[in-house]
């Protein structure tokens, strides 16, 4: 028995010695000399764009070209038309034009959400469409938000990236930007699927749209101009702030994507 | 014998709570060091009373106070820090300091007139998550924030913002690497060092 009892004082002794060490780890903090564990131990916890993780960027000298002409184009076209867009159109307008752009892609989220297995996203998805379709008159007006219906949107791309398809190397695409050969992919496929007739590309389904070639073309600029309208003072703090704007916005769109899909 | 093991389990469930209920402790100071950080934000920024600059030198203090700067300088610079020299390193990290104040500091005085809410609180590793939102008190999008706390020195302090998943410590990690691979870290120090000239004019 007396056997025993140094035994069980063993197991307290050593329970202790557990308990008590992160004590004394915290006290180790108290130095001032900063230990390279804890920067790794932050990557490992944290990290989306580090070194270790499946970031690539081989064509960093082609994207950055890419990036400099599209940063022109920016400049003096595409930001110009989006401070006059937020200049001379009223904010009840613009947002009831984000509503409506929203609404309508709301369906197409609600695909990706289900196939993902987000249902409760899928269903938000949907209810969200139904009510502001409704008694938001189109899509005008987000009552749904108003009545807690909170959804995020759902892309292809973020579909494959559940799937587990890696992103694959990052490229800065003419006029449209930044993605990755996966987000490529799944643009190409939600150009193509389009619930609500709107298909640009006119595959499948094209006779049966419900609306004009002409609308859709409108639609869509709508779409660029008010995507590009919101993003008007991030986009600026970051170009006048930025040592390597490039490198930000490579990094923005790398982190913003991997959130999305960890959600 | 009896009353031994008796003590040593009693010892055991002692430890076993104590430990439960020390993390539980932390998470509450870390949610009320993020809360107080939030409100004193609005406080500063809502105050009819001090002018634009007031404003503006009083969220830096502010934000001063509560960033290891330090910390997140180090790391911001990657591979990079272990071959600067001693001297090297301490101008950076200043510099980094009166950089990161001066830049991020003023874009909260925008906050007046928010409400501000810490809605929990993890723990990972040795760093806590606090996920906060600021919200208009009329109508408009909430901001939702998360606030990277670690412990330094027995304080705690704020090493990193996440907005929209969006990491300011990565990203900044990942625009300062490439900036110095493009023109090394002698004219990186420089640029960082004019920056931060013009940014407290």
């Amino acid at each position: 028995m007396n056997f025993l009892s140094k035994i069980y004082f063993l197991k307290v002794l050593f329970f202790s010695v557990i308990f008590i060490l992160p004590a004394f780890s915290k006290g180790s903090l108290k130095n001032d000399s900063i230990n390279d564990d804890e920067f790794l131990l932050y990557e490992q916890q944290f990290s989306k764009t580090s070194e270790s993780q499946d970031y690539e960027d081989p064509f960093e000298s082609l994207n950055r070209k890419t990036f400099a002409f599209n940063n022109f184009v920016d400049r003096y076209f595409v930001e110009k038309i989006a401070i006059g867009y937020r200049n001379f159109v009223p904010n009840p307008i613009r947002r009831s034009a984000r509503n409506f752009l929203v609404n309508l892609s709301m369906p197409y989220s609600a695909f990706n959400s289900f196939i993902q297995g987000k249902p409760d996203n899928g269903l938000a998805n949907i209810s969200s469409f139904i009510i502001n379709s409704t008694i938001g008159i189109a899509g005008l007006f987000d009552v749904a938000k108003n009545k807690n219906i909170i959804y995020d949107y759902e892309d292809f791309g973020q579909t494959l990236g559940v799937y587990g398809i890696k992103s694959g190397p990052y490229i800065v695409l003419p006029l449209l930007g930044p993605s990755t050969l996966r987000d490529f992919s799944g643009r190409i496929f939600d150009t193509s699927i389009d619930f609500m007739g709107l298909n640009y590309l006119e595959i499948g389904g094209s006779r049966d749209s419900l609306v004009t070639k002409d609308t859709r073309i409108a639609s869509n600029a709508l779409f660029i101009i008010d995507k590009r309208e919101e993003l008007l003072d991030v986009i600026s703090q970051t170009r006048n702030e930025s040592f390597d704007f490039y490198a930000s916005m490579r990094s923005f769109y790398i982190q913003n994507r991997k959130s999305k899909i960890l959600k | 014998m009896k009353t031994i093991l008796f003590k040593s389990f009693f010892i055991t469930i002692l430890l076993f709570a104590s430990s439960g209920f020390s993390q539980e402790k932390k998470v509450e100071d870390v949610k009320i060091f993020v809360e107080n950080i939030g409100n004193s934000i609005i406080r500063i920024a809502s105050d009819s009373k001090l002018s634009e600059s007031q404003k503006k030198q009083k969220i830096i203090l502010e934000v001063d106070s509560v960033v290891d700067a330090s910390w997140i300088s180090k790391f911001v610079l990657g591979k990079y820090y272990r071959d600067l020299s001693e001297q090297q390193k301490n101008k950076f990290s200043e510099l980094y300091r009166q950089f990161m104040i001066n830049t991020y500091g003023p874009k909260f005085k925008n906050y007046n007139g928010k409400k501000f809410e810490v809605t929990r609180v993890e723990k990972q590793a040795i760093f806590y998550t606090a996920h906060t939102q600021f919200f208009p008190r009329d109508s408009g999008n909430q901001i939702l924030i998360d606030f990277r706390v670690k412990e330094q020195n027995g304080k705690l302090f704020v090493i990193d913002f996440i907005a929209e998943g969006i990491s300011l410590l990565e990203s900044q990690r990942s625009e300062f690497n490439s900036a110095i691979n493009q023109s090394g870290i002698d004219q990186f120090i420089s640029n960082l060092e004019k920056r931060v000239e013009s940014l407290k004019k």
